[in-house]
């Protein structure tokens, strides 16, 4: 009797957790897009035409996400970019330049990094890259989809070193005999045939960290400079999470601003979505071709 | 001749980069610990913020006590949620429509950013349901945001360690929440406080969800739930946004860094000492 | 004892068993034999219908004591029905709690009644005499073929009435096969025991029938001595040749 009673608890109290976990994701969405209906419907295109601009709070306001979205995937592209080389270049160095004890230890100091809250990563980043900008490159104030960029590279690098090395030890462990035994020497190795055969599977790393990187918020948000104006490298600009985090704090509850910031991060998960089922099925495909 | 030169070039390239990458690396935890050292002391560390503006005298020990509460509330909440689903994706159902479902959701919400915890968490709960400012709405936001991240890795956990103890059980007539309860929790316990503790750390980094859900720039340790809350990042991004004082933003940074180090130095120990141990038990 | 009428199984719509039908004595040892592939391991599975938490589906009928276990509660069929799986696990507890690990959830026992159990089990298995001295250490620390005993030790704990299993000497040395036969002949004074083997010499020293499987489906189901003297399908006289 007791026994059954504890079955059917310890039962209940699973199954509630994971009606919970469904329920938290419909509820997420279904409140996202129930706020951002008014924007669509009431706004709709305007919010998407090319030159419409974004001053929500002017005698006449303008709704343009525009300049936004671009800002959000180009300081995110050129961060994943960078990141790219950089992780690609010192998975490559952990796993073929350095003795495998310290590979280990610079390895698990590079995951460790992953712990660091972005607000510190933006608090460096304004501290000492920006600083540094607004001394050298005679700008205002030094932030910039640079300085933003930079910043997310370096947030998304041990996620990139990582998942780069994990696969360069696996093609590894198919082709490096043979290649030796070949007769290749150790550059060849990797240009000819390790980076290659990971191809894919950096592409989808690649993807992933994309995504995580669109949604990167206080980092991006401090050392941006925050104008929502079409992105160049040296200037000012916004991205979407940091528009949501800056203003949501002082608008109205149910105003049409706060509905075109639901409908901003709308868009935002689109793209993210996007990237996400990229990332997941070349990360399958690769998988496939591994083994 | 000219081959090896293209080697070498190569080579020196890589080595740059990594050599780079490392050091960047290696610069953030110095960076932070090198600026930070003059301003941890004691009193830092207990006394209650002072000065105008406030936080550019005294100390941060609300702070600190509110990052606490804040990441303790979180874990405690999300840890359960996460790894209950996870035990129920690894264990029951092997192929329903609801299990579907549930890791679609999972994987869902682990791609959602942290900002929107936020933008859901501040409209729903504070405006909708009419809760106040608080630590319980900040962490239901937290909690919420930490329920993918410990999810994904315990059931990772379950599955590598659990999957024949399960199926064993079960054709000794024993049943799930039985063989649960009794052994494939209780050998996989260790790794998975060690999975909500990182959740915790992650959680307690994070500024976006509790921006304007339940932090403020000063308030006393919280004592109810309803209370709002001081939390340490939030602190670090009030002092440097407003441009308070420089000074103690990188001491707040230094005891932010070195408490979530703390949390994942402790945990990797756990974790290589359990590596050690099942060595030695499977040889 | 054991009655299957039609039996389908599988895996989403990959049928692996078609369309068996089959009577299984009490009190005998059954060997179940063929080829790696053919699945001797997923009509092991149906059984207990273990194969429906791997995710398989079960069609058809299968009586056991002329009840249909398709609609019986899984932990009475489980009880009911020991399986004993081709890798040998011995939980990570030590060897006393692996079975009181069982005997707990069936049974509400005394210590002493607890002690009594254990060590009748361990003596019935043939696992008592090494044991005995470290009761109290980590199963671990088993060799294979004591973890085999094991497992089979920790079935016993349940009262099962068939006894289910895979493969039990694949990865055993001689002398370790040799105990585990020993151990069956002796047990199926009790209960009626199904032994799956890629191995016709195995079959042929324990077995009182012999079922010969190939691609989902049971081509014999003869007693030994009929099986071994003339096969009737060409597929097992090749078998039976290279012996």
């Amino acid at each position: 009797m007791r026994r059954k009673f504890c079955n059917l608890m310890g039962k209940s109290i699973i199954l509630f957790t994971a009606f919970g976990v469904v329920f938290l994701m419909f509820l997420m969405l279904f409140h996202i897009l129930s706020e951002s209906l008014l924007a669509f419907t009431e706004i709709g295109i305007h919010m998407f035409l090319p030159d419409a601009q974004w001053r929500p709070v002017s005698e006449n306001p303008q709704y343009g996400l525009m300049p936004v979205i671009a800002g959000t995937l180009y300081v995110s592209g050129l961060a994943v970019s960078a990141a790219m080389v950089f992780g690609i270049g010192c998975a490559v160095f952990l796993s073929f330049y350095v003795p495998k004890q310290i590979a280990k230890v610079l390895l698990s100091f590079i995951e460790l990094a992953a712990g660091i809250p972005s607000v510190i990563f933006g608090f460096i980043g304004l501290t000492v890259l920006v600083k540094w900008f607004a001394g050298h490159f005679g700008m205002a104030a030094g932030q910039s989809v640079l300085a933003a960029s930079i910043v997310l590279g370096i947030m998304l690098l041990p996620f990139v070193v990582s998942t780069c090395q994990e696969s360069i030890q696996n093609a590894r462990n198919t082709y490096e005999l043979v290649a030796l035994a070949l007769g290749f020497s150790r550059e060849m190795l990797i240009v000819r045939i390790i980076l290659p055969a990971i191809s894919k599977g950096i592409v989808a790393s690649a993807m992933m960290a994309f995504g995580r990187g669109l949604g990167e918020t206080m980092a991006v948000m401090m050392v941006i400079g925050n104008s929502p104006i079409y992105p160049k490298l040296l200037g000012r600009a916004q991205t979407l999470p940091a528009l949501t985090a800056l203003e949501m704090g002082s608008i109205e509850y149910g105003s049409r601003h706060l509905s075109v910031l639901y409908a901003a991060n709308v868009i935002l998960l689109v793209i993210l979505l996007l990237t996400m089922v990229c990332g997941h099925l070349l990360h399958r495909r690769a998988l496939q071709n591994e083994t | 001749m000219k081959r090896k030169l293209k080697h070498m070039l190569a080579g020196l390239v890589f080595c740059l980069l990594g050599i780079f990458t490392a050091g960047v690396t290696l610069f953030l935890f110095l960076y932070v610990f090198y600026k930070g050292r003059d301003v941890i002391s004691l009193s830092f560390l207990l006394d209650e913020p002072a000065g105008v503006p406030v936080g550019t005298d005294g100390g941060i020990f609300p702070a600190l006590a509110g990052s606490v509460y804040l990441g303790g509330l979180s874990a405690l909440m999300g840890g359960l949620m996460g790894i209950g689903s996870a035990v129920y994706l690894s264990f029951y159902s092997p192929n329903g429509r609801f299990r579907s479902m549930v890791r679609v959701s999972i994987q869902g919400l682990s791609g959602i950013p942290s900002i929107l915890y936020g933008l859901v968490a501040y409209t729903f709960l504070i405006y909708q349901l009419g809760m106040p400012r608080s630590l319980l709405c900040a962490s239901v936001a937290v909690a919420a945001m930490i329920v993918p991240f410990t999810a994904i890795r315990a059931k990772k956990i379950l599955d590598e360690k659990g999957r024949e103890y399960m199926s064993n059980s079960i054709s000794l007539g024993l049943s799930r929440e039985y063989a649960l309860g009794r052994l494939i929790l209780p050998v996989c316990l260790a790794e998975l406080i060690e999975t909500t503790a990182l959740g915790m750390a992650y959680g307690m980094g994070a500024v976006a969800p509790i921006l304007y859900t339940g932090a403020v720039m000063q308030s006393k340790i919280p004592e109810k739930l309803t209370d709002p809350f001081m939390s340490l990042p939030y602190h670090l991004y009030m002092l440097v946004n407003n441009g308070f004082s420089l000074e103690y933003a990188y001491g707040t940074a230094f005891v932010l860094m070195a408490f979530l180090l703390c949390i994942h130095l402790i945990c990797k120990v756990i974790s290589y000492f359990m590596d050690k141990k099942n060595c030695n038990r499977y040889s | 004892m054991i009655d299957i009428q039609g039996l389908k199984a599988g895996f989403g719509k990959k049928e692996i068993l078609h369309n068996i039908q089959l009577h299984i004595p009490a009190d005998q040892i059954t060997a179940i034999v063929g080829q790696s592939g053919c699945g001797k391991t997923t009509f092991l599975k149906t059984l207990n219908r273990i194969l429906e938490d791997e995710g398989g589906y079960i069609q058809g009928q299968i009586l056991i004591k002329d009840k249909n276990i398709m609609g019986m509660p899984k932990e009475q069929l489980c009880k009911m029905v020991g399986l004993v799986f081709q890798q040998p696990i011995a939980f990570p507890f030590s060897v006393r709690r692996n079975l009181s690990y069982v005997l707990k959830y069936h049974n509400r026992l005394t210590k002493e009644q607890l002690e009594t159990r254990i060590v009748e089990t361990l003596k019935k298995a043939r696992l008592y005499d090494e044991v005995k001295e470290h009761m109290n250490q980590s199963a671990l620390k088993l060799s294979g073929g004591q973890k085999q005993r094991l497992a089979i030790a920790r079935s016993l704990c349940a009262e099962p009435e068939v006894l289910l299993l895979d493969e039990p000497c694949s990865a055993l040395d001689m002398k370790n096969t040799i105990a585990i036969e020993e151990l069956l002949l002796e047990l199926k004074k009790q209960y009626t025991i199904m032994v799956v083997t890629h191995n016709l010499a195995q079959a042929q020293r324990i077995a009182d029938s012999v079922i010969f499987m190939d691609q989902g489906k049971v081509l014999e189901m003869t007693p030994k001595e009929i099986f071994f003297r003339e096969p009737k399908t060409q597929l097992a006289k090749e078998q039976i040749a290279y012996m």
